[in-house]
């Protein structure tokens, strides 16, 4: 079995209310397939709105797709209960964001760690202790003696990361989402992050679904990064391939707008796409990228939806002009 | 001479675990037309800066001090009324962090721009074309003016809080984070707009921000601050190219490039407490080529003719 994870169609829509009467449909996926190989690293790169975060959700069954199917390790858990998910609840983990609020701060150190084995009925208490303070050697909190009584907020954000890495590491997990770990976290010490998972996923041989916004860090890190917009997956491909020869049009633009340390920068304007993304409720017709594409074919792209295919070996992408 | 002059600005915090030392003699000068780059990380006191020069500090200040000149004038020893009158908002203006998200929900955002007109008393006809003339400059259609908040995108609004900012023609403005909110693709759409503001309407600008790499794509000097000290100032080129303070090299090298093989690294360690301040160097705990004399009060070289840093290494540069 090469495929930890493999997604086939998956959408997630979400009903709000409009007006007294009306509903309408949130499209937040919207069709996705993708694979993620044992010990791969693959990252979502997207901007807000695009359906990442709810990808990664959908991807560790936190919530169930409206259609389309999830199979882990082989096993259907599309539509399975909540109840019979114990056995992935270990397998796969999630480390999130905001290191300030997905740790208890009434917690110390300790408990925070210990209690998914708790939760798992993992251990005596005694070989609770020596696992956790295994773990937060992994993550280089070290002395792990002093740092196991601290309460988060005595320790920095980079420190806080750390401890919701142990967390996730703790039940030897196979799987892990992380949705943009390092975006709260001080540049100078993002790279030290980065490179702790990567270390990671080396010696334990963890699977990485990385979701991001920030291309730079994505190419340091996955093995592949697709590229997602409106709840779709518009290319997909090996780091060098998306960056350097990048083929949709959004993926283009989206490598020019980010900053890069050069003088000259200062002196010209940006290549910008012009307008922000649809609305998820009220998305466009045939290639939802369209009204913002220079490219855009008349008479075909508003019209035709677009898939992923493969332009070149291991590189996809979902576009007319190819 | 400069348009806007900062000498040795300190701020301290009283805190109930005792005197946070946020800022501790900040210096720098803004030009005009010049946009003048502050990159810090968190806690570095970059906020602090940009909340004292309009002195917004909250209540439990408890030193504020130093120098400030705008156009040659004295403006830190202005009486609090005439600073409002004469400086904030009116020559000095700033675009908060998040800004666009404290815009008033239930006001029509066209109201919100002629605010500060209407209580200075400008005729309603004139404040309203005045704010439409605002948007159009920040690159929105004049009929945004009566749309409420909610009816705008995150870039419109931000859009919004700039035109804001720029309705009572300061000559200098603070841009704290103005971005930091916004997806890269907007926020290219933003930098543009601002450097176009630079160019044509040869506004001064500090712009306040974590990410050294979007700093450069607007300023024309830079200044670094670590733990509420500048360690190093100097031109665009200077600072990216020819980077001479240890915690500058350690911040560029631990920015993530889109192209080339170079790794990011990182810095060990965590900055020193504010309240608990180590004398000497700062950043010294931290710093791969910390030697003997930096336990003492380190003085600014001068490297250069535009570029200064705060570090023992260029001790010798002066004998």
């Amino acid at each position: 079995m090469d495929n930890i994870l493999s997604l086939t169609d998956v959408k997630v829509y979400f009903q709000v209310r409009k007006g007294f009467f009306g509903s309408s449909d949130i499209r937040a996926v919207d069709g996705v397939s993708l694979e993620i190989r044992n010990g791969e690293t693959m990252a979502i790169v997207g901007e807000s709105g695009s359906g990442k975060t709810t990808l990664g959700r959908v991807a560790l069954r936190l919530l169930e797709p409206t259609s389309g199917s999830i199979v882990f390790q082989g096993k259907d858990i599309s539509h399975a209960s909540e109840g019979s998910l114990g056995w992935l609840r270990r397998q796969a983990q999630p480390i999130f964001q905001d290191p300030y609020s997905s740790i208890d701060t009434f917690m110390n150190v300790h408990q925070i760690i210990e209690e998914p084995l708790v939760i798992h009925k993992i251990g005596t208490s005694e070989e609770r202790r020596e696992t956790v303070k295994k773990s937060l050697r992994d993550v280089r909190l070290t002395p792990e003696d002093d740092f196991i009584r601290k309460y988060p907020h005595q320790l920095s954000g980079g420190q806080r990361q750390r401890v919701s890495m142990a967390r996730a590491l703790v039940l030897e997990p196979k799987f892990i989402v992380a949705d943009e770990p390092v975006s709260m976290i001080d540049a100078s010490s993002r790279a030290e992050i980065l490179f702790l998972l990567k270390e990671l996923q080396g010696s334990k041989g963890i699977s990485f679904l990385y979701i991001t916004h920030d291309i730079a860090t994505a190419r340091y890190f996955a093995d592949r990064i697709a590229v997602m917009y409106l709840g779709r997956l518009v290319e997909v491909g090996l780091p060098r391939q998306i960056i350097e020869d990048p083929l949709h049009p959004y993926t283009k633009a989206l490598i020019e707008a980010v900053p890069e340390a050069d003088p000259k920068n200062r002196l010209r304007e940006r290549k910008v796409i012009p307008g922000e993304p649809a609305s998820p409720t009220d998305i466009p017709s045939g290639c939802r990228f369209h009204p913002r594409c220079e490219y855009a074919i008349k008479g075909k792209c508003e019209r035709d939806d677009t898939y992923l295919q493969e332009e070149k070996p291991d590189h996809f992408v979902a576009c007319h002009l190819y | 001479m400069a348009l806007f002059e900062a000498r040795d600005i300190q701020i301290h915090y009283q805190t109930s675990k005792g005197i946070v030392h946020a800022l501790n003699g900040i210096s720098f000068d803004v030009d005009k037309g010049e946009a003048f780059g502050i990159v810090g990380e968190s806690g570095s006191g970059k906020t602090s800066l940009a909340l004292g020069l309009l002195r917004l500090l909250p209540k439990n200040v408890e030193r504020y001090a130093g120098s400030l000149g705008l156009g040659g004038e004295d403006i830190m020893n202005l009486p609090e009324n005439e600073f409002r009158m004469k400086i904030r908002w009116k020559k000095i203006s700033m675009v908060f962090q998040g800004a666009m998200n404290s815009l008033n929900p239930v006001m029509r955002v066209g109201n919100q721009i002629t605010e500060p007109l209407r209580e200075g008393k400008v005729p309603k006809k004139d404040a309203h074309d005045r704010a439409v003339r605002m948007l159009e400059l920040v690159g929105l259609s004049g009929d945004i003016f009566a749309r409420y908040p909610h009816e705008l995108s995150g870039g419109m609004k931000q859009r919004v809080v700039i035109a804001m900012a720029l309705v009572q023609d300061p000559q200098l403005i603070i841009l704290d984070e103005p971005t930091s909110a916004l997806d890269v693709s907007i926020q290219a759409q933003i930098m543009n707009l601002l450097k176009r503001l630079k160019w044509e309407k040869k506004l001064s600008m500090i712009f306040i921000t974590h990410d050294i790499a979007l700093a450069s794509d607007i300023c024309d000097r830079l200044g670094v601050i670590y733990a509420g000290e500048m360690v190093e100032t100097g031109s665009l080129e200077d600072v990216l190219q020819r980077p001479k303070h240890p915690y500058t090299q350690a911040l560029l090298a631990s920015t993530p490039r889109l192209h080339g093989e170079t790794k990011p690294s990182f810095i060990p360690g965590i900055p020193p407490s504010l309240i608990a301040m180590p004398d000497g160097c700062k950043f010294r705990e931290r710093c791969p080529y910390a030697f003997e004399p930096c336990d003492k009060t380190v003085p600014v070289f001068a490297t250069s003719k535009n570029q200064k840093v705060q570090c023992w290494l260029y001790g010798d540069i002066h004998g």
